[in-house]
């Protein structure tokens, strides 16, 4: 299926820096537990895969990392930048600098083409490319995701692994410090899937820190170190690319009920 | 019910503002019953008051005469009275509390059946000097002084024939004394059928009765069929603008009711997926979206209902007060109310069942994931304009997704163009109205206008000539006649005169001695007269034929016939019954009776009759100003609320562009693109279509009374309306991009309620 972990390229240097991070929605009997006093580093140039049950607090922790949600309490460090307290702009700003984001659904805008939705990507992101870069910088994208001759496509003519392809250019082309993707191939067959995920490899290998979400164990495994979640809490972290820690994350994992 | 109120509990900002905007609308519907509501009041008021059909003044009859006009075939009821104005002189009590300074004096049969006096306080008149005064000119106890005689105000009334005017009801043979000629001098006649023609008839046989006295009318008869009054003229007109603008309201009001409705629905479509996914059958999950709408709709009616009651009541009282003077009491329009009830009713149910049809058989995978279903690149103008990439990538999205849901855009565009229309339509009207009456006065040339008061030519020829002798000074008539049933304005001018400027579009002014007349232009036109044509014109006495010699632009329906003429037409040679002046100043020596033994006058400036068509034209704006807020104002709720729908069905678009590093002023940049264009076609079209409502509404006007009115578009008004427009369109914008950026952007992409 996948060719296993590889040597990254790993900084030990942080990226994300999460301390006694919490998310609660709502107050007092009512409330909904999100993640609580979550502690967490992730180095430079990391592939690290988040798993846990349903409702574990996975996805809450992928947003308060992505910057496009903002916790209740804790601090939160990512890319150099303090962004549990920022506003509303400044955050927007912030994450079209900083990050990709995934998303399970690809969330593409429907009106614009493949090629468009990626340069959005880089008009939005604050770099100042001029036009003619940008429409380069996307077409190359495309291609390396491997959508060369879909670039003039409609999110609507095209199959979901080739929406997600594109949603992963669009995550990238900025060259963004952090790629954080929340469950990519949960709505994709096997086979597409296994293209999108190996793109996420790839991408990590070059450099970039990846943070996915994933219920498949399989693909847990080809990551450099495993967040287990349970009750919106970090159950266990696997030790850097130590095969041994790995199995004990997995272990964890399959303990508390994920499914492989 | 409970389903109800659950949806109340679960939601309750949504729900109140559903049912106030259903609410607005259903009220909105309540305009069209303005017009009836004016005239149901004043037929109340026709039929206790005792109104005659038949209005005329007479030479002065006796009892007797009268009494034999009863026996006319089709003859209810004949009433006499002697009118007569008077100078009111200042007198204990009442001097200082009235501005008035003539009076009019009304002696009226106290055995009548028509022409009842409304008594607000004190007791009717029961002898001779004991008068009831009209509201305003004094009080009961009140001593009051009044053509040299005194009398004593025992009450406060009026009857409806003279409500507004100034006036001492008493008794018949006090006041009939102090008419010229001793005798009443005024017929109110009730017909048994009173339809025009057969008024038409009993007006020929009471000519010809009185005739054989050697009596006559001594004005034009009014005809009031159907159970008219004299003031249905002016408000009918009123009335049928606002029933115009009460359609609008109604089709504006039935766009909200849909776009509201749809709403209430279309929002629950998760809902109804899951329900569906846990194995709920379409048809009860239809019904049940059905009752939902219709238990809104309901609950709407409950406020809406009342609301259209007040609406056009209070309208409709405004409309009263200021064109009779007359305040009705509360009524209600049944038709309209039970109408607007089931027309909303069954509106809801059309388009909820429409939308439900729609929720319930959305593809199940993308409702569930709380994807809306309209997909861009379906059609192939879509797929066009995505080959076509022009602009930047904010103004394509904003383009696009303005042809994604083309219905949806049309309506928005169609909703503002309604909005637009009516803001315009409605200061152009009032512009037009105003240009009217100023380009209708524009021909004469007197700066004070002396017209008396009494029936007939008052004026005596001597009188006349001498009025002429002094510089600036000139006598003139003021009648009325009918051409072909519709009735005109005659003047009665000197060959010679410096008053009247004829605008002339053809031929010449008449020639002196001679049966000729100028028309007005417009009334020709439509009336297919001609230069060289004989008209017939029926006069207070009877027809007289006239050759048409001139068409003249006066903006009127009028005729101009040499004084001379037109007074032995009216069986009254060498009399009139104005006297015009070129200047204000010495009009007071002239009629204060030193040197003329004048009749009472009304005078007025020229100025005074402007300001008084200006009041009028202002109670006109304010009244229509009323209703075309309420109408703009439903039309920019419906525009504001499907336009949230459709932005709160975005809202994960919009939240995309936020992950991606938009900022909210992106986020506006985008919106306002987006609506900038919709608001711009929707204002223009708006603004056509005002323009082009003025026209139907004034040129129905012109045909319906053979008169020339002319449009004068508000131009003044477009930057206004403009302006509100952008106003909204960024308040809206500012209100959907505060939604979107005040939730995490996590939990809007997540889908999550
Ligand atoms: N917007 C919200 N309002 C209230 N509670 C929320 C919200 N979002 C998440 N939660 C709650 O937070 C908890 C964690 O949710 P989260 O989506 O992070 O779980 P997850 O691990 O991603 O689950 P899954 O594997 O099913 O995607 C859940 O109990 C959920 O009910
Ligand atoms: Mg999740």
């Amino acid at each position: 299926m996948h060719t296993g972990p590889e040597p990254h390229a790993v900084v030990h240097e942080p990226l994300v820096e999460a301390r006694d991070l919490t998310r609660i929605w709502g107050k007092g009997a009512g409330a909904q537990i999100g993640v609580t006093g979550v502690d967490l580093r992730i180095d430079r140039g990391e592939l690290v895969a988040i798993v846990g049950p349903s409702g574990s607090g996975k996805s809450t922790l992928g947003a308060l990392i992505a910057g496009i949600d903002t916790p209740t309490s804790g601090s939160l460090v990512v890319a150099g930048t303090r962004i549990d307290r920022m506003k509303v702009d400044q955050l927007a700003a912030w994450r079209g600098a900083n990050v990709g984001i995934v998303f399970q659904d690809f969330h593409l805008l429907p009106t614009l083409t493949a090629q468009e939705n990626v340069e959005l990507a880089i008009e939005l992101g604050g770099s100042g490319a001029g036009r003619r870069l940008r429409r380069r910088a996307a077409r190359t994208m495309l291609d390396r995701v491997g959508l060369g001759g879909h670039h003039r496509k409609l999110p609507a003519q095209m199959s979901g692994g080739e929406q997600q392809r594109v949603g992963i250019a669009r995550a990238l082309v900025t060259q963004p410090a952090l790629l954080v993707a929340d469950e990519p191939t949960g709505a994709l067959d096997q086979a597409n899937g296994h293209v999108v995920f190996e793109l996420l490899t790839a991408v990590a290998r070059n450099g970039t820190t990846v943070v996915f979400i994933t219920h498949d164990l399989a693909l847990a495994a080809a990551a450099d170190r495993i967040v287990s979640m349970i009750d919106g809490q970090v159950a266990s972290v696997t030790a850097q690319r130590s095969s041994g820690a790995l199995a004990t994350g997995i272990t964890t994992a399959m303990a508390t009920g994920v499914a492989p | 019910m409970s389903g109800l109120l659950g949806q109340v509990r679960r939601a309750p900002g949504r729900i109140i503002a559903s049912v106030l905007a259903l609410s607005l609308a259903i009220g909105a519907i309540g305009v069209l019953a303005i017009p009836t509501v004016t005239e149901g009041s004043l037929h109340a008021a026709v039929e206790r008051d005792g109104l005659g059909d038949i209005i005329v003044g007479t030479t002065p009859l006796d009892r007797q005469q009268v009494e034999l006009l009863r026996g006319i075939p089709n003859v209810a009821s004949v009433s006499a009275a002697a009118v007569v104005a008077v100078e009111l002189d200042a007198a204990a009590g009442a001097g200082e509390r009235s501005a008035v300074d003539t009076v009019r004096l009304i002696g009226l049969a106290p055995d009548r059946e028509l022409d009842l006096l409304r008594i607000d306080a004190g007791r009717v008149a029961t002898g001779p000097g004991e008068v009831v005064a009209s509201p305003g000119l004094a009080e009961p106890g009140d001593r009051i002084v009044a053509g040299g005689r005194t009398f004593d105000v025992v009450g406060v009334g009026a009857a409806l024939l003279w409500v507004g005017a100034d006036a001492l009801y008493g008794d018949i043979d006090e006041m009939a004394a102090l008419a010229r000629g001793a005798g009443t001098n005024h017929l109110s006649i009730l017909a048994v059928f009173d339809d025009e023609s057969s008024l038409r008839a009993i007006v020929a046989d009471v000519r010809e009765a009185l005739a054989t006295d050697g009596d006559t009318f001594t004005e034009f008869p009014e005809y009031l069929p159907d159970g008219t009054t004299p003031i249905d003229a002016d408000i009918r007109q009123v009335s049928t603008l606002i029933g115009m603008l009460g359609v609008m309201a109604g089709l504006v009001a039935l766009v909200l009711l849909a776009s509201t409705t749809n709403t209430l629905i279309t929002e629950r479509t998760r809902e109804v997926a899951v329900m569906r996914a846990l194995g709920g059958r379409r048809r009860p999950l239809r019904r049940r979206l059905r009752r939902i709408a219709i238990g809104i709709t309901a609950a709407s009616l409950v406020v809406g209902l009342p609301l259209g009651v007040v609406i056009s009541n209070v309208i409709a009282r405004m409309v009263l007060e200021e064109f009779v003077g007359i305040t009705p009491e509360v009524a209600v329009d049944w038709r309209v109310l039970v109408g607007s009830a089931v027309g909303a009713l069954i509106g809801a149910r059309l388009v909820a069942a429409r939308a439900a049809r729609r929720v319930t058989n959305a593809q199940l995978a993308a409702a569930l994931r709380d994807r809306e279903g309209a997909p861009f690149g379906a059609s192939w103008l879509q797929r066009s304009i995505a080959a076509l990439p022009t602009g930047g990538l904010i103004s394509r999205i904003a383009t696009r997704s303005s042809l994604r849901r083309p219905g949806r855009t049309v309506a928005v565009v169609a909703q503002i163009a309604a909005a637009v229309g009516v803001a315009f339509l409605v200061p152009s009207l009032a512009t037009s109205v105003n240009e009217y009456n100023s380009a209708a006065f524009e021909s004469w040339q007197w700066e004070v206008s002396a017209v008396a008061e009494d029936a007939g030519l008052p004026i005596d020829a001597a009188v006349a000539d001498a009025v002429d002798g002094v510089a600036g000074f000139e006598a003139g008539i003021y009648t009325f006649g009918s051409i072909d049933d519709w009735e005109v304005d005659a003047w009665g001018i000197r060959h010679d005169t410096v008053m009247f400027d004829a605008d002339l579009r053809a031929g010449r002014a008449p020639a002196p001695g001679e049966h000729e007349t100028m028309v007005s232009a417009g009334f020709a036109e439509r009336r297919g007269i001609d230069i060289g044509d004989t008209i017939e014109v029926e006069l207070a006495p009877g027809t007289v034929p006239y050759e048409v010699v001139g068409l003249v632009d006066d903006y009127s329906r009028a005729i101009y016939i040499d004084r001379e003429i037109l007074a032995a037409d009216v069986g009254a040679p060498g009399r009139a019954n104005v006297v015009w002046s070129l200047s204000e100043t010495p009009i007071g020596a002239l009629i204060d009776g030193s040197r003329f033994d004048l009749p009472t006058l009304d005078v007025s400036t020229a100025e005074e009759v402007r300001a008084e068509s200006g009041a009028g034209r202002d109670a006109i704006v304010v009244i229509f100003g009323a209703i075309g807020a309420i109408v703009a104002g439903v039309a920019a709720l419906a525009v504001m609320s499907s336009m949230l729908v459709s932005l709160f069905e975005r809202r994960h678009e919009l939240a995309a562009l936020q992950s991606l590093g938009a900022r909210r002023r992106r986020l506006r940049g985008l919106l306002v693109r987006e609506l900038l264009p919709l608001g711009a076609v929707g204002t223009a079209l708006g603004l056509v279509l005002g323009g082009l409502g003025t026209r139907g509404i004034i040129g129905s006007f012109e045909s319906s009374n053979a008169v020339d009115i002319g449009v004068v578009d508000a131009v003044g008004a477009i930057p206004f309306v403009v302006g509100a427009t952008v106003l909204m369109l960024v308040a809206l914008v500012l209100v959907a991009v505060r939604s979107a950026s005040r939730r995490p952007i996590a939990v809007t992409l997540r889908g999550a309620a």
